[in-house]
Order: structure tokens, then C-alpha cells, then sequence
């Protein structure tokens, strides 16, 4: 069975097609397959060739840039790059084009949008994201990073922590503190603040795995145009939850083709070592060929939705916790099937690539224990496994909250953290 | 096709579980459970009112002419409410008789299981009952005819079939034959059983007249193994929903340490676990149910969908059962049934292993 797209969908999954069959080398493997260099520099040509064909958000309104298409073309884009092995962005668009800019039009002025979006799309401005804090990280709100206004600018002092893409960002959207008088969740504002400005400093953290792929920002004293909020002075909670929402929208069907590619090189590792027929192994495999097949069916559902003008909402914390514990598991029986290899991986690592690597990665041992690692990070960012419970138990299942001792004005808590 | 219930499966499934709710109450399927694990006015009035062992049948032979969908959300609504009637034995018994009865057959055999005026019962059960080394039951020749000769152990509500479909060892081979519960040589004894909402019985057949189905292919074979794990997957979804239901009400109303024991996280995130694999189960029973007409997908659903439905329903009821504390360790409470129900269930056509090796040969893994 498939879900039908609309015949208006299919005909843009032609165009996309054709697409890729002209841009794309011949008989591409994916972008795995480069060494480092090449693959670092095929993405920032490959970035320009889209923002030159317009593909870079085809479901902004035109007048924004966009194509003026729906949420719905842009899942068959992002299927047809994942297929192909093409990036279907840079990194730091996840960032820009997904998050924020998706914000920016449901929430944004008419001159944000005017402003930012073009400039997102040329990858003129290259966005990352400050939220998490070093003591606020399930418990987002209680940031602390503080701004004031002085004249016509915002002054912004504090710090931010697991800034993915810090380095070749130039623009920064953080949740502050605008007022310290009122509960945690309220007082909050998402500003627009640029990098280039020695108020901001941007430090490097090397991950598990080795690699330098998130960031600590300290602003002091940066500065932003007073007009630079996003949705309102005092709104950022529920900005910031707008926000997230756009963070699994266009994943609705490519998680299963991203994790049924990487089950496919799994079953290869197990044959290549003669365990597939190993009846542990071999119950493993299917375990997580199932799991796979039910990402697809969810996908079916999701896109269902979709169709119907529905977007995912609280069942999003579902999908998160299903995809992201798979792949802790999928990546212990890739260990399982190395044995002792895992002492002395060999060959190309995964590439820092935060799920599932690129399309044309070597099967190596290395490459699995870089997953491995990355794996113990997926039940941990975007809202731990534990947080995801706490909103399908709440949310979903109506249970009651757990009383909290930190309902008051955050001023004195935030004082207290800082003595 | 849109991967959702349309808004006419939507009302039936009301209807049907509004029907339940009022007809056959939990207090209703312990006194029949107690009795024989057969509702018998009950199973009546849910074939003359609502048509249901033959919801997916064709209606030439007197079925409603629907889909494997709407057979699925009954038995789902009937895993929910445990309700104690031989659906899942008439309905398996139908499909073999459909998929593998020649023309004649099925015109002969189908009116009386699809109204209900016949009570159906498969007597497989086992994950290795197309294995003619593994056949408890022989065919043999006496005067001409075929008979049976052998014992099936365990055939859900047997007691109450006036017709069973056995496999048998013939010529090599598993044929499915069909046998009259009141021919000569047949035995039946109801076996104590784990879940006496679904009692099971030992058939014993010496010399029985028999006829064999032998208008299907072995794929056919499979195939009605496979509508088989389907419905018990949507039954055991349905369960398994009830048992979250339960577990979520207690832990509303349940206060120790002076809060609701719902709002401490251990015990909130056991029912959110709930939840994630009820919900990967539903996308897994939906997609078996709306794709069965395609057999390629149904060869892979199929078991895939009887594993996860298996593993997730025996989580929730135990699951279930450790949130409700020590109450759910009473005769009075119902959290036992659906656990019965939950490994009982579980174990038919294998475990959930068996149905991942299945699934891994099926899927050339």
C-alpha cells in the first residue's frame, strides 16, 4: 500500500527528479563517499546550486522567496534528496530555514519577514540557535540569560551551551529574560542578535565522538535593534514552543527511508561477518527491520495529517522517543555484530553526521562506533526521552503534573543560582 | 489511500463498542467465563444485529462484503471489552473455508459460519502446523472417503463448534480438511484453561469422515495463517488500549504520599511507555489490515504486526498491573483477565520470536 499524494505533489516529485538526475555526478554514491574535503566543499556548491533553483524552502510564500508550495511538496523533496543521497541543506539551515524561518512567517513582523528571509535563503545569514543554558536544560525556561533595553537596543548578557553550527553562524536566535519579576515561563523574549559584534564570542566543544560539532556562546553586552523580538516582548515561551514544533516537521516520512538505508548497510555487516543466520542476531535484525517498517507506517499517518491540514503536535514526543531509542538499539547490535572489533575500529567514521551518515559512507567498524556514540545524544537532545515521557504522560494521557516548588517570580531563584 | 479510519469505520467502531459497553459488561463476561467462556445470547444478538463474523466475506456467500478493516476493529473492540464469544474461531474457520474451499464448498459451507447459525473453529494454533512432520492429525482411506485420525491439542472454544478446519498430514503434505463436530469419531473436551474467557479444547478424531480444502495454494495457506495474526494483533491492540485505560484511571484517582500517584514520574513514564508502543502498534495493525488485499505486504505485516501487538500487549497488562499495586493481585480485579488474555494470545501461532524469524525469512533479511 502507499498513501496517494495529490497528483499536483507527484508532478513536483517529477520535477525534483529530474533535478537531481541533471545536477548530480553520475552514478552518485552520496556525499559519504568523498573524503572530508571534497564532501565539505560539494556541500557549499551544492548549497548555492539549490538557493540558485529556488529549492531551498519551497514552502515559504513567494513573496519571501519561497515557491509558494505546501508543507506537503516539501516532504516529497526531502524524500527524493534523502533517496538520492543529496543534502537537501546546510547545516546551519535546519537552523535558519526549518526553525526560525518557519517561525518567522507565522509570527514574525512583515518587516522581519521581508528582511531575514531572503537573507536566509541566499545563506547571507547563517542562523544558530540559543537556548539551552549550563543550568537550563530539560528546564529551558529558567534560563538566565538577561536582556535590557537601552535606548533603542537590547543589551544581552549570558550564557548559551549546545549551539549546533556556532561557528560558521553570523546571526544568533536567543531565549532571554526580560523580566525577572514574573513566573519562569513568562518574562521570556526570543531576540534576533548578530554574531558579528564583540560582545559575542562563540567556544568550540568537542563532542563523544571527537568531533567539533556544538558550541558555548557567551554574550556580553552584545547588542540587537530594539525591534528585533520575535513575537512579542514577554511571548518567548510560547515562541519557542512554535519554534520546536517546526523541528520534526519535514522528518514525518525520511526518518524511515535515513533508517531503512542504515538498516540495509546493518544487514550487510551482519552478513559480511556470517551472524545474520545467528538466531540472536537474526531476532535483533528483525526487531529492527519492524521498527523501521512502523517509522513508515507512522510516516503514512503522519502525512495523512498532513493531507488534511493537520500538523503533528504532543504525538510528535512519540515519534522522538520511537526513532531515537532505535537507534541506540540498532547501533548496540551493530556493536554486537563487531565483537572485538570495537576495540580497534577501523576505516572512515561516520562523518559528524548527527543521526543516520550520508548516503555513500563506508560500512566500516569506525563508522558504526561513531553512530554508537551519537546514538546516546539522540535520547538527550531536542527534549531527553524523559522529558518526552513527562509530555505524552501529561499531554496525551491527561495525568497530573508533578507539583512545583519553582511556580513563584524567577528573580530570586535566578539571584540564588548566581551567588 | 489515506492511512486513517474513514468516518464510517469511525461510527461503526462507536456503535460497536457503545453496543458492548451496555450488552457485555466485565461483570457479564465473568459470569460467562465462570460458565463455559461462550455468551451464548450475546453471540446471537452480535451475529443477527451486527453481522459480525462475516463483516469481510464476499456477499454472495452472505457476508457484508466489507474489508479486513472493519473484521479488524471488531476484534479489537471484542479484545477491549474481553468479551467472550467464538469470534475469533468462526472467523479463522471462515477464511480458511474461503481461501482454500473450492466454489461448491464455499457456497455450501460459508452461509452458516457468516450468520452465525454455525460456530467455526481453527485447529492451528502452532507455529509449526503447515509442518507435515510437525501434523498431529493423519489423513487415511476407509471405504473410499478420507478420513481423520489424530488429536489437536489446544482449539480456541472448540467446545462450541458445530465445525472444525483441521490441518492434516496428507501425501507429504499439511492439507486443511473440514469436519463436522458431530461425525463419527470425534471427541471434544474442554481443557482447563488459562483464560476462561477464551477456553480452549482437545479434539480427538479416530476415523473421522472428512473433506479436504484443496482449491488453495500453500500461499493461501499462508495467507489465512496471516488474516489470522492480523486480527489477533488488532484484538490484542484493543486490549492492550483497555489496559492503559485502567492504569491511567488508577493513577489519577490513586493518591499515596498525598499527591496522585500519576504525578510521580515513575510511575507517569511506565504509562507514557504504554502509550509509545500502543501507538507503534496501531500504525502496525492499521497498515496489516488496510494493505491485506496486496499479498506481498501482507506476508511482512503480518507477522510483524502479531509480534509487536504481542510484546506490547503483555507489557501493558503487566504494566498495568505493577501501577495498580496490590488490588491487581485480586480474583475481583480485571487486570488478570486481560493479562490471561495477553499470554494466551501471545503464544498462538508462536511467539513473539517465532513471528521474527518469520519475519526475517519472509523479508530475505
Amino acid at each position: 500500500m502507499d498513501v496517494d499524494y495529490p497528483a499536483e505533489a507527484e508532478a513536483f516529485r517529477d520535477r525534483i527528479r529530474a533535478f537531481l538526475a541533471e545536477q548530480l555526478p553520475p552514478d552518485w554514491p552520496g556525499a559519504g563517499a568523498l573524503p572530508p574535503d571534497e564532501r565539505r566543499a560539494f556541500a557549499h556548491q551544492w548549497r548555492r546550486t539549490l538557493a540558485a533553483s529556488g529549492l531551498v524552502a519551497v514552502s515559504w510564500p513567494k513573496k519571501y522567496g519561497g515557491a509558494g508550495l505546501s508543507a506537503l511538496e516539501q516532504l516529497v523533496l526531502a524524500e527524493e534528496f534523502a533517496r538520492a543521497g543529496a543534502p537537501e541543506r546546510a547545516e546551519n539551515d535546519l537552523l535558519g530555514i526549518d526553525l526560525l524561518g518557519n517561525t518567522l512567517i507565522e509570527l514574525g513582523s512583515e518587516e522581519q519577514k521581508k528582511y531575514f528571509l531572503p537573507r536566509m535563503l541566499s545563506a547571507e545569514d547563517r542562523w544558530c540557535q540559543g537556548f539551552s543554558e549550563p543550568e537550563a536544560g530539560s528546564d529551558l525556561a529558567s534560563v538566565r540569560t538577561r536582556a535590557r533595553l537601552d535606548g533603542g537596543e537590547w543589551v544581552v548578557n549570558g550564557q548559551k551551551i549546545w549551539t549546533s553550527a556556532g561557528p560558521s553562524a553570523n546571526w544568533i536566535f536567543v531565549l532571554v529574560r526580560t523580566d525577572s519579576n514574573l513566573p519562569k515561563h513568562r518574562g521570556l523574549s526570543l531576540l534576533l542578535v548578530p554574531m558579528d559584534q564583540p560582545g559575542v564570542e562563540v567556544r568550540p566543544i568537542v563532542n563523544a565522538a571527537g568531533h567539533a560539532s556544538f558550541s558555548e556562546v557567551f554574550l556580553t553586552d552584545a547588542r540587537t535593534t530594539a525591534v528585533n523580538v520575535v513575537g512579542g516582548v514577554g511571548n518567548g515561551w510560547s515562541t519557542a514552543m512554535t519554534l520546536l514544533g517546526f523541528e520534526r516537521g519535514s522528518q514525518i516520512t525520511t526518518a524511515a527511508i535515513d533508517f531503512g538505508r542504515d538498516f540495509e548497510r546493518l544487514c550487510e555487516l551482519a552478513r559480511a561477518r556470517g551472524l545474520h543466520t545467528d538466531p540472536r542476531v537474526r531476532d535483533a535484525l528483525a526487531w529492527c527491520y519492524s521498527r523501521v517498517q512502523i517509522l513508515r507506517y507512522q510516516g503514512y499517518r503522519g502525512l495523512t495529517g498532513l493531507l488534511h491540514g493537520r500538523r503533528p503536535a504532543a504525538d510528535a514526543a512519540i515519534s522522538k522517543v520511537i526513532w531515537s531509542e532505535y537507534f541506540r538499539r540498532c547501533t548496540d547490535l551493530a556493536a554486537e555484530i563487531l565483537g572485538l572489533e570495537v576495540l580497534t575500529p577501523s576505516g572512515a567514521g561516520n562523518g559528524a553526521a548527527l543521526i543516520v551518515p550520508e548516503p555513500g559512507t563506508p560500512n566500516s567498524a569506525a563508522c558504526w562506533m561513531d553512530e554508537l556514540l551519537y546514538a546516546r545524544a539522540a535520547t538527550i537532545y531536542a527534549g531527553s526521552s524523559q522529558i518526552q515521557r513527562n509530555v505524552i504522560g501529561e499531554q496525551l494521557l491527561g495525568l497530573p503534573k508533578e507539583p512545583h516548588p519553582d511556580s513563584g517570580p524567577i528573580g530570586e531563584f535566578a539571584l540564588r543560582g548566581e551567588s | 489511500m489515506d492511512f486513517r479510519y474513514s468516518l464510517e469505520q469511525d461510527d461503526f467502531r462507536a456503535v460497536l463498542g457503545r453496543f458492548l459497553c451496555e450488552q457485555a459488561p466485565v461483570a457479564g463476561v465473568r459470569e460467562a467465563a465462570a460458565r463455559d467462556g461462550h455468551d451464548r445470547r450475546l453471540w446471537r444478538r452480535l451475529c443477527t444485529e451486527l453481522q459480525l463474523p462475516g463483516l469481510h466475506a464476499p456477499e454472495e456467500y452472505g457476508g457484508a462484503g466489507g474489508t479486513l478493516v472493519e473484521t479488524a476493529i471488531v476484534f479489537e473492540e471484542l479484545g477491549r471489552a474481553l468479551t467472550p464469544v467464538p469470534l475469533a474461531a468462526t472467523t479463522f474457520a471462515i477464511e480458511a473455508v474461503l481461501r482454500l474451499g473450492d466454489e461448491e464448498q464455499r457456497g455450501r459451507l460459508l452461509p452458516g459460519l457468516l450468520s452465525g447459525r454455525q460456530i467455526g473453529a481453527l485447529a492451528a494454533a502452532r507455529a509449526d502446523d503447515t509442518d507435515p512432520c510437525a501434523a498431529t492429525v493423519r489423513t487415511g482411506r476407509d471405504d473410499g472417503r478420507t478420513v481423520l485420525t489424530g488429536e489437536y491439542a489446544a482449539v480456541l472454544h472448540g467446545h462450541v463448534a458445530d465445525l472444525f478446519v483441521v490441518p492434516a498430514e496428507a501425501d507429504g503434505g499439511v492439507t486443511f480438511h473440514v469436519v463436522a463436530a458431530g461425525a463419527p469419531g470425534v471427541t471434544v473436551v474442554r481443557l482447563p484453561s488459562f483464560d476462561a474467557t477464551r477456553p480452549v479444547a482437545r479434539l480427538h478424531l479416530a476415523q473421522t469422515p472428512a473433506e479436504a480444502l484443496s482449491a488453495g495454494s500453500p500461499d493461501d495457506v499462508e495467507r489465512v495463517l496471516d488474516v489470522a495474526r492480523v486480527l489477533l494483533a488488532a484484538e490484542m491492540l484493543g486490549g492492550a488500549e483497555a489496559c492503559l485505560a485502567l492504569a491511567v484511571e488508577y493513577a489519577c484517582s490513586r493518591k499515596q504520599f498525598n499527591r496522585p500517584i500519576g504525578s510521580f514520574q515513575a510511575v507517569k513514564h511506565s504509562c507514557a511507555e504504554m502509550m509509545i508502543e500502543i501507538d507503534a502498534t496501531r500504525a502496525a495493525v492499521m497498515f496489516a489490515a488496510m494493505s491485506a488485499a496486496d499479498p506481498g505486504e501482507l506476508q511482512i505485516s503480518a507477522p510483524l504486526a502479531k509480534a509487536q501487538a504481542a510484546d506490547t500487549y503483555v507489557m501493558c497488562a503487566g504494566a498495568a498491573i505493577q501501577v495498580h499495586g496490590g488490588i491487581a493481585f485480586t480474583w475481583e480485579h480485571d487486570l488478570h483477565l486481560y493479562f490471561r488474555r495477553a499470554k494466551t494470545t501471545e503464544a498462538l501461532f508462536g511467539g513473539s520470536a517465532r513471528h521474527r524469524a518469520l519475519l526475517a525469512d519472509r523479508a530475505g533479511l
